[in-house]
């Protein structure tokens, strides 16, 4: 009975991974970048580049852009950020929403080239940039993810034996394997975490049952409740609102200084005005810190700021571990990598179905064509987003300036470039495939730092010696991603291509399978 | 079990009523969970969120993975409309 176990939780693994595996890699994908936002924000706006100045400044510099550019607006946000990022400031009413981001300092808008830069990969991690049905499929691969790293480990008995096993010089299948199974064990914890906390995070999308019997279905009314505490009956009347610096500096007491993340006014033209200053999070885990909310036509304080209740702390606590707001830099990398670990357990995942299932097929039969179908769709499903992402950043770079509706092109650029993959992949043997779509990325990866430098005079040198953190850690993702796709490319290239033998074939068995 | 056919369309069955199914249990179990949490509403919504998905995934794997099919989705089906009993007695 105990093989039978292990044997239907392979079966599990197996078909759930076919089914959700491709998607899976673009969410984990995207989602890794997605990590990184403060820094590819950073190098996709090189034109970027703030003066330092205190919150109180900044926040008094907003108020006034605000004041001229969106005086009857409905909502602003202002995102003073800590020293040395720029101040992005949002508006939205009646007469639409829209965005800036100004210099901190002196309070101009700074010219920045339109590019949706990190965003773009938030987007297709929570999404796959399609509209809000998209959450329901993300979520079904993270579901699917969450089997498979529970399956997978029933399968895996021998779980630290196979953790320190890796044998890239043995057999094309004991190899994929190995690289299947370390990656999978390293940052098993990890992956369970990530996958959990995306569920739980946006819950509402795909599980409104909680929603459904406690408040009728009605998701405003939760949100509402769950978020703004602070409801004042309307008064539509006109009011000056009073001064945000002066708010902000009385929330120092409880925040300490220079820890605003957000400020929110409801109604900045009206005497029912509304100010919520939040905490910021990078020193915590806790998505959404806590907020103290003015009434903004007199700044006096309606709410100060409230300890959250224990569920309340646990769930913004999953969201926060999701999100990965805190730790800096550090924290973020971690992300990254383990992200990418969970990318390749996929990628070898998929490679592995093929070339332990694809080869016991008979040549010529209808099941062997389905299997070479899907060995060449993996082609273009794995390396595609990748060589994608790479053309991504190179348009940023190519697009001139002046376009307009800049951004779209930028992503309509990704698309066509991985779907020019999924044909180029469905065209030739696999393994030429790979080849050339993996040598394609490793030159697009290594060129980008050269492509850099002769488009904006900037490349990770020059980086380094100002001291620019955040762009020097984007360079170096383009070096170490290129070298790593020159090196698979390279082993690929070298290896023999022929199938392995019947016999050969015999004497293998993976417990995976 | 399926492991030794590769009959497409068995295998196709198997996950598609182990995906729906575990997805409804899941929605009943939170939504009796939630009526039952002897909490303020919003705690409660926010702790059923956190408590659905692990049923989600051992409801679907049960399906997924039990020899004898019938035994899980007994089990499930009994579990399921204990859930909807409390959710129609449970008005909050």
């Amino acid at each position: 009975m105990k093989g039978g176990v292990t044997q239907s939780m392979a079966w599990a693994h197996t078909w759930l991974g076919l089914v959700a595996g491709w998607m899976l890699f673009t969410v984990l994908l995207s989602g890794a970048l997605a990590v990184a936002k403060p820094e590819i924000d950073a190098w996709t706006r090189p034109e970027q580049a703030a003066s330092l100045a205190p919150q109180s400044v900044a926040v008094q510099r907003a108020q006034h852009y605000l004041a001229q550019e969106a005086s009857n607006a409905t909502w602003w946000f202002i995102t003073p950020g800590p020293p040395g990022a720029p101040l992005t400031v949002g508006w939205a009413g009646a007469a639409g929403v829209g965005e800036a981001s100004l210099d901190p300092a002196t309070g101009e808008a700074l010219a920045i080239r339109d590019s949706d830069g990190g965003e773009f990969f938030a987007d297709l991690h929570a999404t796959l940039h399609l509209p809000v049905w998209g959450l329901w499929l993300v979520a079904a691969s993270g579901l699917f993810m969450l089997i498979a790293v529970v399956s997978g480990t029933v399968i895996h008995k021998r779980i630290f034996r196979d953790f320190f096993t890796f044998r890239p010089g043995a057999s094309a299948q004991r190899a994929w394997l190995d690289g299947h199974n370390v990656a999978g064990v390293l940052a098993l914890p990890f992956h369970l975490m990530i996958a959990y906390t995306g569920l739980v995070s946006f819950f509402w999308a795909y599980m409104p049952a909680g929603i459904e019997v406690a408040y009728g279905g009605d998701q405003v009314a939760y949100f509402q409740e769950s978020t703004l505490r602070v409801e004042r009956p309307e008064d539509t009347r006109p009011a000056t609102l009073a001064s945000l610096p002066a708010m902000a500096r009385l929330t120092e007491r409880s925040f300490g200084p220079e820890a605003i993340g957000l400020i929110n006014v409801k109604n900045p033209g009206r005497a029912d005005a509304v100010v919520t200053v939040y905490r910021a999070t990078h020193d915590r885990v806790q998505l959404h810190g806590e907020r103290i909310t003015f009434d903004g036509a007199t700044g006096r304080i309606i709410e100060p700021a409230l300890p959250a209740g224990p569920v309340n702390v646990a769930y913004r606590t999953l969201a926060g571990l999701h999100f990965a707001q805190f730790g800096g830099g550090f924290v973020r990398s971690l992300y990254v990598a383990l992200g990418l670990a969970g990318g390749i357990v996929v990628a070898t995942g998929a490679v592995l179905f093929t070339i332990k299932r694809g080869d016991r097929q008979r040549p010529g039969t209808r099941a062997a064509n389905a299997y070479q179908i899907i060995e060449r769709l993996n082609v273009g499903m794995i390396a595609g987003p990748l060589v994608a992402t790479g053309a991504f950043f190179w348009l940023n770079r190519l697009i001139p300036l002046e376009t307009t509706e800049r951004h779209h092109l930028e992503i309509q650029g990704y698309f066509l470039v991985w779907a020019g993959t999924l044909v180029h992949g469905l065209m030739r043997p696999a393994r030429r495939g790979w080849i050339e779509q993996l040598g394609l990325l490793s030159l697009l990866s290594l060129a980008l730092p050269l492509l850099n430098l002769a488009t904006t005079g900037d490349w990770i040198v020059s980086y380094l010696e100002r001291g620019d953190e955040a762009r020097t850690a984007v360079e170096l993702g383009f070096i170490i991603a290129g070298a790593l796709a020159a090196g698979v490319t390279w082993r690929l290239a070298a290896s023999t291509p022929t199938r392995p033998s019947a016999s050969g074939r015999a004497s293998r068995r993976g417990h995976a399978s | 079990m399926v492991t030794s056919s590769h009959r497409g369309g068995a295998i196709a069955a198997r996950l598609l009523l182990a995906i729906l199914g575990g997805y409804v249990v899941a929605y009943a179990a939170t939504a009796a969970f939630t009526l039952v949490l002897p909490l303020q509403r919003h705690d409660a919504v926010q702790a059923g969120a956190m408590f659905a998905f692990p049923v989600e995934v051992a409801a679907t794997l049960w399906l997924l993975v039990d020899p004898r099919f019938t035994r899980p989705v007994i089990v499930l089906a009994a579990l399921t409309l204990c859930c909807v009993v409390v959710i129609l007695s449970g008005a909050r």
